[in-house]
C-alpha cells in the first residue's frame, strides 16, 4: 500500500472516531489523569490545591472511618457474591425449562433489576416499616416479634444484601440463561446414553460449562460491591453506628460533604488497588483452582 | 383416577413453582402499586389490606402537582428530556467509532480499542471527582449539560456495536467497495440498517442509565427546579413523613417505575440480546 493511500485511509478512520474520542478524551481520559494528580494534592475549597505527596493515601490508612468502610464493603462483597452467583443460577435453571407460564415468570422475576434505585429502595423502606410494614405485619400475623431492620446494627448491612439480591438477580439471570441455551444438547445426549442422572448431568456437565460466565459474574459482582452507594444513601445513610458505610459512601462524604477532594480521589484510587488486586487474584488462583478455562 | 405420564406431572410441578416463585419475586412491585392506589390512612390499618378497599388518584394527584419540595411531574419530564438527549448523543458518537473499529484499517487499531474497553472495568468513583471539579471550572454545574455530556464518554457503546458490525459478512464491504460507494455511504445506507437491532438494544440501555442514575444527577443539580426524577424522589422520603404518607411516596415510587415497566414489556428480547451478547452493563 502506498503512504499516500496508508495516510488517506487513517485521515478516514480518524474522521469516524473523533466525535466519540472527543468524549472519551474529557471525560474519561483526563479526569482519570487528574484524579490520579488530585489524589496526591491536599485541596478543599478553602484554599488551593498543594502538592503533599502520598500524605492522603498514608493518613486514609490511619482513619478509622476509612477502615470500618473498607471492611463492610469486603463484608457486602462476601455475603452477596455469593449469594448473586448461586440464587440467580438456580433460578436459571428452573427458567430454562419448558413450561405453561415460563415466560410469565421470567419477567416476574427478571424486571426489577430495570427499576431505578429510589423506586425500589423507597418501596423496601415502606416494606421494612417497623410498624406498619408489610414485612412485620407479616410477621406479625404469625406471631413473631417484629423488628426494626434498617436502624438495628445486626440486621442493617443484612437488609441491604438481601435488597440487593431481589432487585439485581435478573441481570445475573439473563448472563446464565444466555449460557445454557448455548450448552451442546448432544453432551446430554450421550450422557443420558451412559446412564448418567440428572444430578450428575448438571454436576459434570452443566456446571464445568459455565465456569467461565461464573467467573464473569463473579468479577462483575465484586466490581459492584465497590461502587455499592445508592442502597446506603436511600434505606440508611451509613448507619446505624457507620455499620453500613461503605467505601463508595465514605468517598462521597469526603468529596461532597466535607469538599476534600485530594483525599476523596485517594480514596477512588484505593478502590482501584483493591480491584486490580482482585484481578490479579483471581487470574492466579480463582481460575487455577476451578481448573483451566474451556 | 386420571393418571398423569410422568412427563406431564413434571411440567405442572414446574408451572406451578415457576409461577409461584415469579408471583413471590414479583409480589413487592405489585404491593407499590397497590398502596399507592389507597388512601394513606388505609395503609394504616392491621391487618393490611392486600387488595385495596377504596381506590383514589389522590397520592398521584398529590406527589405530580402538589410538590413539596421537589415537583416530581417536572422532574419526570426532565429525565424523559436528559435520557432521550444522552441517547442520541451516545448513538451518534458510538456508532461511527465503533464502524471504524470492526471495519476500518488503521495504526494502532485493536491496542486502542482495547484501551478504550478496558476503561469500562473502572468503577464511576474514579470519575465524580475530578469530572465534578471539571464541569466546576467550565461552570457547568446546575445545568442540564452537566448531565448531558459526560455518560457519552464510556466506552459501553462503541463495544457492543463493535462487537455486532463484526458479525456482518466482509463480501458486502467488498461488493461495495467496487460500486464506489464512499465508507460514510456504506456505514448510514448498508451497516445502520443491518445493525437496527442492535441500536435499539444500545438505545434502551442508555435510556435506561440515564434514567435510573441516582448518584450523579444528585451530585450535578442542586437547583430542585432543574432536578431529574431519581435525586427528586431521594428527596421526596425527607419531604413527606413517611409512614402517614406512605400512599404519597410509593405513587412516587410508582411514577419512576412505570416508563421502566413498559420498556421491559415491549422491548424485553433487546434488553435480554444487548445484555447477554455485552455481558457488561450498568
Amino acid at each position: 500500500m502506498g503512504a499516500t493511500k496508508k495516510k488517506r485511509r487513517d485521515l478516514t478512520a480518524l474522521f469516524f472516531l473523533l466525535p466519540y474520542m472527543v468524549f472519551f478524551v474529557v471525560f474519561i481520559l483526563i479526569p482519570l489523569i487528574h484524579g490520579l494528580i488530585l489524589s496526591f494534592q491536599e485541596w478543599s475549597l478553602l484554599s488551593d490545591p498543594i502538592f503533599v505527596g502520598l500524605d492522603n493515601y498514608i493518613e486514609l490508612l490511619g482513619v478509622r472511618r476509612f477502615k470500618a468502610a473498607v471492611q463492610n464493603t469486603l463484608m457486602f462483597a462476601l455475603q452477596s457474591v455469593p449469594l448473586l452467583l448461586v440464587v440467580p443460577l438456580l433460578l436459571a435453571l428452573l427458567l430454562n425449562k419448558t413450561f405453561v407460564g415460563q415466560k410469565l415468570a421470567q419477567n416476574a422475576i427478571i424486571s426489577p433489576f430495570l427499576i431505578p434505585s429510589s423506586s425500589v429502595l423507597l418501596l423496601w423502606i415502606w416494606m421494612l416499616d417497623s410498624q406498619t410494614g408489610m414485612i412485620n405485619q407479616a410477621f406479625k400475623a404469625l406471631g413473631l416479634p417484629g423488628q426494626a431492620w434498617l436502624s438495628r446494627q445486626g440486621s442493617a448491612m443484612g437488609v441491604i444484601v438481601f435488597v440487593t439480591l431481589w432487585w439485581t438477580a435478573g441481570f445475573n439471570i439473563i448472563l446464565y440463561l444466555s449460557s445454557l441455551q448455548d450448552l451442546p444438547q448432544e453432551f446430554y445426549e450421550a450422557a443420558a446414553v451412559d446412564g448418567a442422572n440428572r444430578w450428575q448431568q448438571f454436576w459434570y456437565i452443566t456446571l464445568p460449562l459455565l465456569r467461565n460466565r461464573m467467573l464473569f459474574i463473579t468479577t462483575l459482582q465484586v466490581i459492584g460491591s465497590f461502587k455499592l452507594f445508592d442502597q446506603v444513601y436511600i434505606l440508611t445513610g451509613g448507619g446505624p453506628a457507620g455499620s453500613t458505610r461503605t467505601l463508595a459512601f465514605y468517598l462521597y462524604e469526603t468529596g461532597f460533604r466535607d469538599f476534600m477532594f485530594g483525599r476523596a480521589a485517594a480514596v477512588s484510587w484505593y478502590m482501584f488497588l483493591m480491584i486490580a488486586l482482585f484481578g490479579i487474584l483471581q487470574a492466579r488462583f480463582l481460575n487455577r483452582w476451578l481448573g483451566e478455562g474451556v | 383416577m386420571f393418571r398423569l405420564s410422568r412427563h406431564r406431572r413434571e411440567r405442572l410441578i414446574l408451572s406451578i413453582v415457576g409461577l409461584v416463585l415469579g408471583f413471590i419475586w414479583f409480589f413487592p412491585i405489585l404491593w407499590m402499586f397497590f398502596s399507592s392506589l389507597q388512601p394513606n390512612s388505609e395503609l394504616l390499618v392491621y391487618p393490611p389490606k392486600i387488595i385495596p378497599r377504596k381506590v383514589t388518584l389522590e397520592n398521584f394527584k398529590t406527589i405530580l402537582f402538589s410538590g413539596r419540595g421537589v415537583n416530581v411531574g417536572r422532574s419526570f419530564l426532565i429525565s424523559v428530556f436528559l435520557a432521550s438527549i444522552v441517547t442520541i448523543g451516545v448513538l451518534v458518537t458510538a456508532t461511527p467509532a465503533a464502524y471504524a473499529f470492526a471495519r476500518l484499517e488503521f495504526k494502532g487499531r485493536d491496542i486502542l480499542f482495547w484501551l478504550i474497553v478496558a476503561t469500562l472495568i473502572l468503577p464511576v468513583q474514579m470519575f465524580i471527582v475530578p469530572v465534578y471539579l471539571l464541569l466546576d471550572r467550565l461552570r457547568l454545574l446546575n445545568t442540564f449539560w452537566a448531565i448531558i455530556l459526560p455518560p457519552i464518554g464510556p466506552a459501553f457503546g462503541v463495544f457492543l456495536l463493535r462487537q455486532f458490525m463484526l458479525t456482518i459478512p466482509d463480501e458486502l464491504e467488498d461488493a461495495a467497495k467496487i460500486d464506489g460507494c464512499s465508507p460514510l455511504r456504506f456505514l448510514v445506507q448498508v451497516v445502520v440498517p443491518l445493525m437496527r437491532p442492535a441500536l435499539v438494544s444500545l438505545a434502551i440501555l442508555t435510556f435506561l442509565g440515564v434514567w435510573n442514575d441516582l448518584l450523579w444527577p444528585m451530585l450535578v443539580i442542586t437547583d430542585s427546579k432543574l432536578m431529574p426524577l431519581q435525586p427528586a424522589l431521594a428527596r421526596i422520603r425527607g419531604e413527606y413523613h413517611g409512614t402517614f404518607e406512605a400512599g404519597t411516596i410509593m405513587a412516587g415510587a410508582f411514577i419512576a417505575a412505570i416508563p421502566v415497566l413498559i420498556i421491559f414489556a415491549f422491548a424485553s428480547r433487546y434488553i435480554v440480546r444487548a445484555i447477554s451478547t455485552s455481558g457488561i452493563s450498568r
